[in-house]
């Protein structure tokens, strides 16, 4: 969680850092000059929000963790047996799904 | 207030956009959209021109939705398999989107269609997934009064199971849904949804969900979870081609993801607490936002003249939409717990919400 924290931290700070100097901005510019410039351009934004929502998503599962909130898997099937949602008068079309289901399970990896 | 150098004479309070990402965070991670429907109008609102409101959106959409997969993973709520067949359709599907939007742009379409078609589109999702969900949720209450087993989902068409004996080899066995179909269906609805929201300009969110719900028969929660899966490779993808474009205020974008990362976690675990009916029936009141929203934009378009009125109401029914939104989930998870604690509560709630 604190390393999680440190690293989000810096991340907002590089972000500020470069904002604030110019750096993004002569990136922005340089967009459509060649290949390179593009690539880096569009390389920075998208790892920027890829690093943000990997460290923020990660910091925040450890944060329920900490404050105790419990977090489990959900159980979406009312038996083992049911296969997918379906309502009393789709039964007999589930049944047959399922034998079809042990069928292409041998079928597919 | 900030300013941002690439799109001069702009300038925004920090805590608006951080509210703009909770918000739609927590919509977003309730019911497995992106939101861009909201957030495009809301910073068009604060300034932004529309195609870097376009851009910006789509960058935070791709951050957003890896937070929010992060935890929906934690709940069982995504089936990989399923998101990666749907996003390599929805990205083939977009590119053909985009360029026959581009094409007919070119031969002078008139914009009057593509927003009819849009307006169309929203109100016919919206109107069917309603009378399923409400047609579901009777079933449910049925059931209940009976003393049967209910899970946590149910649907009221059996439109899924006939699509599921299609049996085009190489089938696709998807564990986490329990559904087992031939790749060539899952493909085309991803092609199908990603071409319309390629076409109509969205995130295709809002298509995907129900598709995947009435198609493919996955219960509602998990294709929430596999939506935002698929909408990190998507909106990745539309990230990529607005940022070559220089659409992209990446500042914009970094604030909004902050809020977005504590909304979303509010949506995503809010998830526990409710049935697949309450996810659909949220669904539905979103997409009837979007239909609202489209149709502001098209009477804008037909009086070609901004008209006050117009104005506003495009203001009221972003800014409403989020918090009639964001009100209708908060309420869900507070009669849930509710029920959890001994307490009585109305009976048209008994079946939207898990008592634990």
């Amino acid at each position: 969680m604190v390393v999680l924290g440190v690293l989000t931290g810096l991340l907002a700070w590089h972000t500020i850092y470069w904002h604030t100097n110019g750096t993004q901005k002569e990136l922005f510019d340089a967009m459509g000059d060649n290949w390179w410039a593009t690539a880096k351009g569009v390389g920075y934004n998208l790892g920027l929000m890829a690093a943000a929502g990997m460290l923020l998503g990660l910091m925040m599962e450890r944060f329920t963790d900490l404050v105790g909130y419990k977090v489990s898997k959900i159980e979406h099937f009312a038996t083992e047996e049911q296969s997918e949602p379906s309502d009393a008068g789709q039964e007999a079309a589930s049944g047959t799904a399922k034998g079809e289901e042990a069928k292409a399970s041998e079928l597919v990896a | 207030m900030i300013t941002f150098p690439e799109i001069a004479g702009v300038e925004v309070p920090i805590l608006l956009l951080v509210f703009i990402g909770f918000t739609v965070g927590i919509v977003g991670g309730f019911i497995g959209v992106g939101g861009g429907y909201m957030v495009t109008p809301a910073l068009i609102v604060m300034g932004f021109p529309a195609s870097f409101a376009v851009g910006t959106d789509t960058m935070h959409i791709a951050g957003k939705s890896i937070i929010a997969t992060l935890r929906h993973s934690q709940l069982g709520n995504v089936d990989l398999k399923l998101g990666a067949l749907m996003a390599i359709g929805s990205v083939a599907g977009a590119e053909g989107g985009v360029r026959l939007i581009n094409w007919l742009k070119d031969h002078g379409i008139d914009e009057q269609v593509v927003l009819t078609a849009s307006l169309c589109l929203m109100a016919t999702v919206a109107v069917m997934t309603y009378l399923e969900t409400m047609a579901a949720k009777r079933q449910m209450d049925e059931l209940k009064a009976a003393g049967k087993t209910v899970g946590r989902d149910m649907q009221a068409t059996g439109f899924a199971q006939k699509l599921q004996f299609i049996r085009v080899r190489p089938l696709v066995r998807l564990p986490t849904s329990r559904v087992t179909v031939s790749v060539w269906t899952v493909l085309v609805i991803g092609v199908f949804t990603g071409f319309l929201s390629g076409f109509f300009g969205v995130g295709g969110g809002f298509l995907r969900v129900p598709a995947m719900i009435y198609l493919l028969g996955v219960p509602s929660l998990i294709a929430v979870g596999t939506d935002l899966a698929a909408i990190i490779v998507s909106s990745g993808y539309t990230a990529i081609r607005h940022a070559q474009s220089g659409n992209v205020v990446i500042l914009a974008s970094f604030i909004m993801i902050f809020g977005a990362a504590i909304g979303a976690q509010i949506g995503a675990l809010a998830t526990q607490y409710v049935t697949g009916p309450a996810i659909r029936l949220v669904l539905t009141v979103s997409v009837a936002f979007g239909a609202l929203g489209a149709a502001a934009k098209l009477a804008d378009v037909l009086t070609s003249e901004s008209l006050v009125i117009l104005d506003l109401l495009s203001k009221l029914v972003t800014f409403g939409g989020m918090a009639i939104l964001v009100t209708v989930i908060c309420g869900l998870v507070l009669t849930a717990v509710a029920q959890r604690r001994g307490r009585e509560v109305p009976s048209w709630a008994e079946s939207l919400v898990v008592a634990g």
